[in-house]
């Protein structure tokens, strides 16, 4: 859970978050709506600036991120750009035994730029994630009236896998010290037990955290005090010049 | 004559018809520190839960100022016991120290400005400045203690209840939230406190009662109830180290009177005696 | 080396390369800006009848008992915790469940397609697996399909009386599969082949997935059957409680 780790102590922590989920959000959308590559290496240049210099992220977990979705992102470029076919259909063809992996430019072209997309993409998402806490995320969606319910569920999760996950650890810890992941059987058995465990102390903690809530007056809703960072005019100029420019750049082009 | 505050009138609970409670009668005056002893499974917590408005007893009453509380009226009882869990993140249900301190005023239905007030003097009060917008799983236990204390100090509750609050706390940790407990109290807060720590129960409080499968054997001075050998080997207590020399010395005619509550102040006697 | 040669050669270190790369098993989340905006609206609405149903379960559960939302609360950090765990692996890459089709059989479908989105939301910021504008496309595979279809199997082996650990085997994994069948069509859509349009495609995305994909599913089997096994051994109470194992 590192990107949580240093969301709380990014250097744009202390910017409003609506601020931030708009700015992210918006470009994002203006990344896959104006569909240029150009536009996407704009935003996955910029968005490395704003998440490293401004969020103070350190530039090495920066790139480690951007990898972490390099098997998905290899595997369907891959396909995007190939084909398949018994025939020399394209304008590049690899003969394999009886098939060939054919290849055009337009579909190179195509897995180039869906690359580019989704880098930018994931750029968007880390300006957000790595700046932002997410339980400023769920204050924010509480505004745009996202039903109670869902967002107390979300604010409740969330400080639960923190717990469940620590347990989790512990019983790894443990398990592995009793030497239960040697070989693939015995893991499986050790996974599976550390799960059961790990289910059942959930439905336990959630009586306590029951009685708990009760204790302290809950009636059915669960509401906090939430104190927001004031939006700065610079800010919002800013993110507005920063679409015109995205925009600018797609028309040019 | 101390007025009573909260009184419970012959408890009965069951958990799945094991009985855990088996008529439990106490009265709690206002300003006492009491500490509440007994094995594992003698019925403390659940006690406390029927205190605090959370359990509903099966047969008998809790009366809270001379009034009966009813189904009705728990939220009433709530508002006025507070009660520390002793496992802070079961307690502690928000992501941020400031929206957690405040769940419990905001379930009051207070005003805005008068939860930031109560949120804001919680936080002094537990020396939590800096912490508000940091995230519970990034905490110490320590820290988390002090948290989970915060959130019901905002409550203003005049009685405050804590289960074991020394749990998995080191020394410097324990030693911090004994001096909060004394705080409190010096603020004019009643506190009950569950505790295994004979020496801190001796040194604290002004009356110990003792739990045994799901009764109360023994309700008095804790100099009183420590002295009685039956009732610790019933309720499987430890005399207090202080308590053990003291005796001792008495018995040979060093010391008299009655036992100090710290090795420090019995160690001051003794020399004030030899001099 | 002739230049087919070399190239085959390429080739070869590129997948030697795509299954040495850790989190192979989360590639079957769609990853952020990968589809195209119409792509990304129109799951979302394909997914919007099944999230409206799942609403109202989970608002009658709370009406029924205001004390289930702590319950659901930890069944969802549950699944998120249990999808986050390095599962075994007989090749050494690191794997996940997606514990899904587990929590369908648990809790069923209706209630994890709410609980799944708030995964997936949460996979998105917090573990950068998947994304918030590919959210409907990824919610409809792993949220809706899977454990619908998960559980389904499930039903339908305890009705004609297969024995229940083989049922919920075959559920969790053929949701499992399912789930990568329906992201394979998914991207098939938006990127249909030049020559042979879009089942071409997904026969594509089929095929290179599967190695990955084949052996988690029977993996995801297995645990899932052992997990539950797990909890039939010493929490009976507790499953009753929640409406599991009535038989």
């Amino acid at each position: 859970m590192e990107i949580d780790y240093y969301a709380y102590n990014s250097g744009m922590r202390k910017w409003n978050s609506g601020i931030k989920m708009l700015f992210s959000m918006v470009t994002l959308i203006l990344v896959i709506v104006l569909n240029s590559i150009y536009v996407s290496l704009f935003t996955v240049a910029t968005m490395a600036v704003i998440t490293v210099a401004v969020g103070k992220t350190g530039w090495r977990v920066y790139l480690r991120f951007m990898t972490v979705p390099l098997a998905f992102m290899i595997i369907s470029g891959f396909t995007i750009a190939a084909e398949f076919s018994f025939n020399p259909v394209g304008e590049m063809n690899v003969h394999i035994i009886f098939f060939y992996i054919c290849f055009t430019v337009k579909s190179v072209m195509t897995a180039v730029n869906v690359f580019f997309k989704a880098m930018a993409g994931m750029s968007c998402l880390y300006m957000l994630a790595f700046s932002t806490p997410v339980n400023e995320i769920i204050v924010v969606m509480e505004r745009l009236h996202l039903p109670g319910i869902l967002c107390e569920l979300m604010n409740l999760i969330y400080r639960y896998i923190f717990i469940l996950l620590d347990t989790a650890h512990t019983m790894q810890t443990a398990a592995k010290a009793r030497l239960g992941y040697e070989g693939f059987i015995r893991s499986c058995r050790s996974f599976s037990q550390i799960a059961g465990n790990l289910f059942i102390i959930s439905l336990k903690r959630a009586n306590a955290y029951y009685d708990a809530m009760l204790s302290r007056g809950y009636e059915g809703e669960i509401k906090f005090l939430n104190e927001e960072y004031p939006v700065k005019l610079w800010q919002v100029t800013a993110s507005a010049v920063y679409f015109m420019i995205l925009i600018l750049i797609a028309f040019i082009r | 004559m101390k007025k009573v505050l909260i009184e419970a009138r012959d408890i009965h609970f069951a958990y799945d018809e094991k009985e855990i409670l088996k008529g439990i009668n106490l009265a709690v005056y206002e300003g006492e520190k009491i500490a509440v002893m007994g094995s594992n499974g003698a019925g403390k917590s659940t006690f406390f839960l029927n205190l605090n408005g959370v359990l509903y007893p099966d047969r008998g009453e809790i009366l809270m100022e001379g009034k009966r509380i009813g189904k009705k009226e728990l939220k009433e009882l709530r508002k006025r016991v507070g009660f520390v869990f002793q496992d802070a993140d079961s307690q502690i249900i928000a992501s941020n120290v400031r929206a957690e301190i405040s769940f419990g005023p905001m379930n009051m239905g207070l005003k805005r400005d008068e939860v930031i007030k109560r949120v804001e003097s919680a936080v002094e009060y537990m020396d939590l400045k800096g912490f508000e917008d940091r995230a519970p799983h990034y905490l110490s236990g320590g820290e988390k203690k002090r948290v989970s204390i915060a959130d019901i100090l905002a409550m203003k509750t005049e009685i405050l209840i804590f289960d074991e609050p020394m749990a998995a706390l080191d020394p410097v940790n324990s030693e911090n939230v004994e001096k909060i407990l004394s705080r409190l109290h010096s603020d004019g807060k009643t506190i009950i406190t569950a505790t295994h720590d004979a020496d801190f129960a001796y040194r604290f409080a002004d009356r110990v009662i003792v739990f045994c499968d799901g009764n109360i054997i023994a309700d008095g001075g804790p100099w009183e109830i420590f002295k009685k050998s039956e009732i610790l080997k019933k309720a499987n207590l430890k005399k207090p180290a202080v308590m053990t020399i003291w005796e001792a010395l008495e018995k040979s005619g060093a010391v008299k009177g009655n036992c100090p509550k710290t090795p420090e102040e019995a160690a001051m006697a003794i020399i004030a005696r030899n001099k | 080396m002739t230049k087919k040669q070399s190239v085959l050669f390429k080739l070869s270190v590129v997948f030697a390369m795509m299954f040495s790369v850790c989190p192979t098993a989360l590639a079957m989340h769609i990853m952020e800006g990968y589809l195209p905006p119409s792509y990304c609206i129109g799951w979302g609405v394909v997914c919007l009848p099944f999230l409206v149903k799942g609403f109202i379960t989970i608002k009658k559960i709370f009406t029924e008992n205001r004390k289930n939302i702590t319950l659901l609360a930890m069944a969802g950090a549950y699944i998120f915790v249990i999808s986050a765990l390095k599962i075994p692996s007989v090749t050494g890459s690191c794997s996940h469940m997606t514990g899904t089709g587990f929590g369908a059989i648990l809790f069923g479908p209706s209630t994890v397609s709410i609980l799944g989105i708030i995964v997936l939301i949460f996979q998105a910021v917090l573990l950068a697996h998947g994304g918030l504008t590919t959210l409907g496309a990824n919610t409809f595979s792993m949220a809706i399909a899977g454990p619908f279809v998960s559980y389904g199997i499930y039903a339908l082996c305890k009705k004609i009386n297969v024995n229940k650990r083989f049922g919920v085997f075959l559920g969790a994994a053929i949701g499992d599969l399912f789930t990568y069948c329906v992201t394979s069509v998914q991207l098939a859509l938006a990127y249909p082949s030049e020559n042979g349009g879009v089942l071409t495609s997904a026969v594509e995305f089929l095929g290179v997935f599967a190695p990955t994909q084949l052996p988690l599913a029977v993996v995801e089997g297995i645990l899932t059957v052992l997990i539950v096994m797990a909890l039939e051994n010493y929490a009976k109470p507790e499953l009753k409680a929640i409406g599991f194992s009535k038989a």
